[in-house]
């Protein structure tokens, strides 16, 4: 039987042991025979010590601060020793442990696996899941580029809707809009028909637009906005001047109540005060009161929250507009339904947007766009109800006898 | 070199069809394919950070000044500056206590904005605005939109501590109290894991609405390439 003793505490550990017992200190690699020559031998019993020096290195009970060098003496750490008390020479491992290591290699196993099992079945593999329901998506989606486009009602104007059409025809002419693009482009495709609309009524209105952005990629969306518009069938911008890019808000969160309280510190533009011929409705901002009305455009319900709570702590004493994404709307509806409202117009979704363009008799989309988005909703729907009634009826046959 | 505007938009369609067909192409897997457009849209973003930065911070407020202004305009832009190098010293961990202070200054700048607008601007109006809906909607002739407004009143009130007591886990009871406490929080649980799975509900069907008309518009585009 080798052993090795410990540098720190002196003490004989068995030689696979690699953290002494006693002091948990790091063990040597190089191993001695110091227990052999004690006279100890398998299996290791307490009768089997050879003389009371050696008794402390079996411990029967293990004191709390055992271990810790110098805190207890030696025979507070080990008080007794029992003379029928057997000491294996393996460690005794439970059933429980036994399966808990055993999860625990199959998890870093896991790990480190490729993707895909190949143990499942083809039509579970999460692959294939997401290849069939995708096929089933898109196929069902462009049905329509194929069959004769069905008649479908466009959405009924909602109070919110509604609500932020007055305020937008109600505003006083010869004060500029401010509008904030705070959306990622990922997510122009559903906030840019919103804007779109605002931008088309504002316009007709001969109100100027200003837009800003919070966000490093603002300014070219609100460039790729300007160019949509240009593009778009019906002429939205009669007079180019009628818009104007201020750019980018520094500073992100902290940013935000700098740019409400002082604008034009902390935005130098040669509009604020060269652009005398061609925005003269900007020589006189010099906060956002100054503005007929904020629209704050956006997919990120925090980056909403951010500019409620701002304004909230200044005021500005103006319409407060929001043109966000159905994904942030359960967030925003709190403020727009509070008593008093926090916001005074929203304008959630594509169907906001649909329906804007409706009620302002400016609509130019594709019909196509409304019944694909219908459509799609509709197979989320079936999809999620197929798969759930699978789901339970695999659940129930594994637990039914 | 200026090139001619129908050049570009050919460019620019033949670029946008080729990495719409790679995100696409996901659909069968993760390939290379998709990881070049999701680099190429990592690498462009990177790239207009850095280009905003540069013309709409860096030169225009910082070195502008710094190096043409005034004497003023450089005294007032001598602290940025300083603030500003001893922040890039994160970069090595030799020196990156340097920059802790100023990471201090941003992060304590930035919880102090923050804390103060959620507690003006979301905690006190929200919870002012949860007792009027009741007040106004009781206290008013009895109607269905007063009617509303106090069941609207009653639901937040509700929804908000049950979800609170759905999260609470520590709680701990006397004996006595065990059985008639444990049918108070059972029941608190039930109620707002019922209140936390409808908002999951809806905001993932938020999520997918918005994933729905992004995937509707490239598959627009796509087709009206074809036509």
């Amino acid at each position: 039987m080798t052993s090795i003793r410990c540098p720190q505490c002196g003490e004989l550990n068995f030689a696979q042991s690699t953290v002494c017992q006693f002091c948990s200190s790091n063990l040597p690699s190089s191993s001695t025979d110091e227990l052999s020559e004690i006279g100890i031998t398998q299996p290791l019993r307490v009768e089997n010590l050879p003389s009371p020096k050696h008794a402390p290195l079996f411990p029967s009970r293990i004191n709390p601060l055992d271990g810790i060098n110098g805190l207890t003496s030696f025979a507070q750490q080990t008080p007794s020793i029992h003379p029928n008390d057997s000491l294996p020479s393996r460690l005794k491992v439970t059933d429980a442990q036994i399966e808990h290591a055993e999860l625990l290699r199959n998890l870093i196993d896991a790990e480190g696996a490729a993707p895909g099992d190949p143990s499942r079945r083809f039509g579970r593999s999460k692959h294939f899941s997401r290849f069939f329901f995708s096929v089933i998506l898109i196929v069902g989606l462009l049905i329509f580029y194929f069959v004769s486009i069905p008649e479908l009602d466009q959405p009924e104007i909602s109070p919110a809707v509604l609500q932020t059409y007055k305020i937008v025809e109600n505003l006083a002419v010869n004060l500029p809009a401010l509008l904030v693009i705070d959306y990622n482009p990922a997510y122009s495709a559903e906030l840019d028909l919103s804007i779109k609309a605002l931008l088309t009524h504002l316009a007709r209105k001969n109100i100027l637009s200003v837009f800003v952005s919070s966000l490093p990629t603002g300014p070219f969306q609100i460039e790729k906005i300007f160019n949509d518009a240009k593009k778009s069938r019906l002429v939205i911008l009669p007079d180019q001047s009628l818009v104007y890019n201020l750019g980018y808000i520094p500073g992100g969160l902290t940013g935000i109540p700098l740019f409400i309280q002082a604008p034009r510190q902390i935005m130098p533009s040669e509009a604020w005060t060269h652009g005398q011929s061609i925005y003269p409705e900007l020589m006189g901002i010099n906060s956002p009161d100054d503005f007929s009305i904020m629209v704050i455009a956006t997919e990120n319900s925090e980056t909403a929250r951010s500019w409620i709570e701002q304004i909230q702590v200044h005021p500005i004493g103006r319409p407060l507009i929001f043109v966000i994404s159905a994904q942030a709307t359960p967030a925003l509806l709190p403020y727009y339904s509070a008593i008093p409202k926090q916001i005074d117009g929203l304008l959630s979704g594509i169907e906001a947007g649909l329906q804007y363009e409706t009620f302002d008799s400016t609509s130019d989309s594709d019909s196509r766009t409304w019944l694909m988005y219908n459509l799609g909703m509709l197979l989320a729907g079936i999809l999620m109800a197929v798969g759930g009634i699978l789901n339970a009826g695999i659940t129930w046959g594994r637990h039914s006898p | 070199m200026n090139l001619p505007d129908n050049i570009l938009n050919v460019a620019g369609i033949v670029i946008s069809t080729f990495l719409t067909l790679t995100i696409f192409s996901y659909l069968l897997g993760d390939n290379a394919l998709f990881r070049l457009a999701s680099h190429i849209f990592i690498g462009t973003t990177a790239a207009l950070i850095i280009a905003i930065a540069w013309e709409s911070v860096l030169w225009p407020k910082l070195l502008y000044p710094f190096l043409f202004g005034s004497s003023g305009e450089r005294l007032a832009t001598l602290m940025p500056l300083a603030l500003g190098i001893l922040l890039l010293s994160k970069l090595s961990p030799r020196f990156s206590a340097l920059g802790t202070p100023v990471m201090a200054f941003l992060l304590g700048v930035g919880a102090a904005i923050a804390v103060g607008g959620a507690v003006v601007g979301t905690l006190v109006p929200q919870t002012l605005s949860s007792t009027r809906l009741i007040a106004t909607g009781s206290l008013s002739k009895l109607n269905y939109e007063n009617f509303m407004h106090v069941v609207q009143g009653l639901l937040i009130i509700l929804g908000t501590v049950t979800a609170l007591g759905y999260f609470h886990f520590g709680l701990h009871f006397r004996d006595t109290d065990r059985n008639r406490i444990s049918l108070i929080r059972k029941t608190t649980f039930y109620v707002g894991g019922i209140f936390i799975a409808i908002t999951l509900g809806v905001v993932y069907a938020g999520i997918y609405s918005a994933a729905l008309v992004a995937m509707i518009d490239r598959l627009n585009f796509l087709m009206n390439l074809l036509h």
